[in-house]
């Protein structure tokens, strides 16, 4: 396979040859994804030159790269919205629904109150992570379609709140690992 | 077969031509070398037909007197010039000895140098040359068996293996003289060897690896002939040894005898209790018969007592498995496949107790000894270009977080742990004084939050970044891991173009203690992490809410508020900047909070006003920590 014609300035859709979706099919991906590592991956370039050697390596971290970006669903959107010119980043607003922060405080707090000594931790932990999954799943849904129709002040705003979720939800899961590392 | 084969560029550049390769197991207690040959892999024999090398080092006034066997059988006689389980010792600094140690038998030299050095009758030997010599033995067996020189090997390295260590081994394979393809890891070789790749169906495999040495546990998904490791955990000081360490205390315990500082008696224990060990793999009982200077003792070890010894050591090993499973987001109902590797795995009651955990029959068939060595075999034969038609490919993942230090010596992850590899991963740094012109970055890896609990890979500068204003720089450090896990980092700034790299390649690496410490570590001391992390933070925000508040109550303080409003947000911006001196984050949070009640209406009327945004943000603050997601 030759690695001197590939092209990495292509956006991460034309590379697996997918069409622009912020919720993109994962099965698609992954197969396409495999093609790519059959054909890049370092290992099929063991015994050739150097200089190949190292596109190789180049090649196969693009192609992680765009495939942990496009299968976590969080990184995919952002990565939309990327594409449509806006960066989720950009600090020219930072308005947020008061409702949405109020109930970020709310679940915080819960989170906070969870120690070993609760009997009942194990299970707050898993009503707040099936709350706090139900409501990105509401947002995810909401930036799709935002991001579809190229609304992207409203998108960016909703991944803004989305990316609150995920830390939370990770929050949470990194809890319960350690609650069940001390329960043994 | 195919009568005639189509290689593709960049791969067999003779295709008619079979090219030599081997897989080699460098272990820490025993290694071994195979190769393919007519399609079947097989365990190279030395000419005693032992396939077995004990990875034991013995040197004289002359160099190296023998390799293996004969070196382990002269251990006892002679402890210090006969150099075994270097393993523990590869890729680590002399700190890194004398931190963890205790207990090997070692001599070091004491220089300055941070290469820790044996001391032997032969000079002093770093534990990259003693591997080396393990590994020239094994070239030598090889190049006997098959009659021409190697093109090149895969040698094996434990998942946990982190970037020095794994520098380390290359570093020896080269002063061998083998051109290696590939660093792979045992569990993944041990998979590949019961060719789990040959699969219909796709499927998720355990390898509960439990050696000499070490322990690992890795889940690896295979997926039409695509190995990917999805997680990996492990106890890097644990094994046998620990196994033979039990009874020798149980030994002690049950004499009412002491070994005192003698190191050759030590290790006349230490074969007595192996021994006993396989005996009890197979009889309900060993007899054990001490005799050694003033050491006279005989008893009789039962399986019970046995099984009782190790019920610690196994239950550490689950409590891996757990974790594995958890970072791999799998059920353990969902492990298709559990392949056992290490020889500890012939003991009844591991294999019982892994099947117990998993709920399944594990896979045995092939020789726990020979397992990855068989494995690496196959791979090396893929990589030499031998069968180009081989669909198998092989993902593998970062075994440690790679990131750098930030303000107030916390670590921001960069590469997390379980990504696959090669993977590059860019990060945008900025300035934050004006004028500043050069920048040092701290490259360190492991899991905890504060950067002196994680393992320092190595410092370097970026100099001559060109005068801006503080935040107007743009520097991009890049990590790149390669496909054998070695990490480069590069640093450029943007605007200006200026460079710096610095390829990791210390003398000095993480010892298995230490990773397995920093493993456990993360997980006891998180909750001190936590809180210290959270303290960090805390004061962090504190002053950057200070700051705001200041530069805009300069600007428009007057415009907006009355004295009794301005003297009440002054209330709180005092009490926020004297909890910020106590080590409490809580009450620092609260005075935070405080804080924002009583700039509520302030920041409201600003807004209205649609003045400037310094403020704006603030709110958010104390949710929106850090992600400003990459």
């Amino acid at each position: 396979m030759e690695t001197h014609s590939f092209n990495l300035r292509q956006n991460y859709f034309e590379l697996f040859d997918l069409a622009v979706a912020s919720q993109p099919d994962l099965s698609e991906l992954r197969a396409k994804y495999m093609v790519l590592q059959r054909q890049y991956h370092p290992d099929k370039f063991a015994s050739a030159d150097d200089q190949q050697r190292r596109q190789a390596v180049q090649i196969a971290s693009f192609v992680n790269q765009a495939h942990q970006t496009l299968s976590d669903p969080l990184k995919c959107a952002e990565y939309c919205l990327q594409l449509q010119g806006v960066s989720v980043d950009s600090e020219t607003d930072a308005k947020m629904d008061p409702m949405f922060l109020m109930e970020q405080m709310e679940w915080r707090e819960a989170l906070e109150d969870i120690d070993s000594s609760d009997s009942a931790a194990f299970d707050k932990l898993e009503k707040l992570r099936t709350d706090i999954d139900a409501s990105t799943h509401a947002i995810a849904q909401q930036v799709a379609a935002q991001l579809e129709s190229q609304d992207t002040a409203s998108a960016r705003d909703g991944i803004r709140k989305w990316q609150f979720l995920s830390k939370l939800y990770s929050e949470a899961e990194s809890l319960e690992a350690r609650l069940d590392d001390e329960a043994g | 077969m195919a009568l005639l084969q189509i290689s593709e560029p960049g791969q067999a550049t003779a295709p008619h031509q079979h090219r030599l390769a081997a897989g080699i197991d460098l272990g820490t207690t025993n290694s071994l070398v195979a190769t393919v040959r007519s399609s079947l892999p097989t365990v190279l024999a030395d000419k005693n037909g032992e396939v077995i090398l004990p990875s034991v080092v013995r040197y004289d006034e002359n160099g190296v007197s023998s390799v293996g066997r004969e070196a382990r059988e002269l251990a006892a006689s002679d402890p210090f010039n006969t150099i075994s389980s270097v393993k523990r010792l590869i890729g680590l600094s002399a700190e890194d000895i004398a931190a963890s140690a205790s207990g090997m038998m070692f001599r070091f030299e004491q220089t300055d140098s941070s290469v820790p050095r044996l001391l032997t009758s032969a000079g002093a030997k770093t534990a990259i040359e003693v591997s080396a010599e393990i590994l020239k033995e094994l070239n030598h067996r090889a190049q006997q068996s098959l009659g021409g020189e190697l093109t090149g090997v895969v040698i094996t390295v434990p998942a946990y293996f982190d970037d020095t260590q794994r520098q380390a081994t290359k570093d020896a394979a080269q002063l061998a003289g083998l051109n290696v393809f590939r660093l792979v890891n045992e569990p993944t070789a041990a998979a590949i060897a019961y060719g789990l790749d040959q699969q219909e169906q796709d499927t998720t495999i355990a390898v509960y690896d439990l050696g000499g040495g070490t322990f690992d546990i890795s889940i690896l998904r295979l997926e039409r002939g695509v190995f990917e490791v999805l997680s990996t955990a492990g106890d890097t000081a644990l094994g046998g040894d620990d196994m033979d360490q039990a009874i020798v205390d149980w030994m002690l315990e049950s004499s009412n005898l002491s070994v005192d500082q003698d190191a050759g008696l030590q290790r006349y224990l230490l074969d007595n209790a192996r021994q006993a060990k396989h005996v009890l793999s197979d009889a309900p009982v060993a007899e054990i018969s001490l005799s050694r200077g003033d050491f006279d003792w005989s008893g009789s070890l039962s399986k019970e007592t046995f099984e009782n010894l190790l019920e610690p050591i196994i239950a550490k090993t689950l409590a891996s498995c757990r974790r594995a499973l958890r970072d791999a987001k799998l059920d353990k109902k969902s492990i298709e496949n559990v392949v056992m590797v290490g020889g500890s795995t012939r003991i009844p009651i591991v294999r019982r107790k892994i099947s117990e955990f998993f709920a399944r029959e594990v896979l045995t068939d092939i020789d726990p000894d020979q397992v990855v060595a068989i494995g690496a075999a196959v791979q090396a034969d893929i990589l030499a270009g031998n069968k180009p038609d081989s669909d198998m490919l092989l993902l593998d993942v970062v075994p440690l977080s790679l990131g750098i230090e930030t303000m107030g010596g916390l670590t921001e992850h960069i590469i997390p742990r379980n990504t696959t590899i090669p993977v590059a991963r860019a990060q945008e740094f900025t300035t934050y004084k004006d004028g500043q012109s050069a920048m040092a970055l701290h490259v360190v890896q492991g899991e905890r939050d504060l950067v002196q609990d994680c393992r320092s890979l190595g410092r370097f500068e970026l100099r001559g970044i060109p005068p801006m204003v503080a935040g107007q720089a743009r520097i991009v450090v890049t990590f790149q891991v390669d496909a054998d896990g070695l990490l480069t980092v590069s640093a450029t700034e943007q605007t200006s173009g200026v460079a710096a790299e610095v390829h990791i390649k210390p003398s000095y690496g993480l010892s298995d203690n230490e990773i397995e410490k920093m493993i456990v570590d993360s997980m006891e001391n998180a909750e001190t992490d936590v809180r210290t992390r959270m303290l960090q933070e805390q004061r962090v925000e504190a002053d950057r809410t200070i700051v705001a508040l200041d530069a805009a109550m300069q600007r428009d303080a007057d415009e907006f508020l009355n004295n009794e409003e301005k003297d009440t947000i002054l209330k709180a911006r005092a009490n926020v900047l004297s909890t910020r001196e106590s080590d409490d984050s809580e009450a620092i949070k609260q005075s935070l909070h405080a804080l924002e009640a009583v700039s509520e209406i302030y920041v409201s009327r600003r807004m209205n006003a649609s003045v400037g945004a310094t403020m704006r943000g603030k709110k958010l603050s104390n949710y929106d920590k850090q992600d400003t997601a990459s």
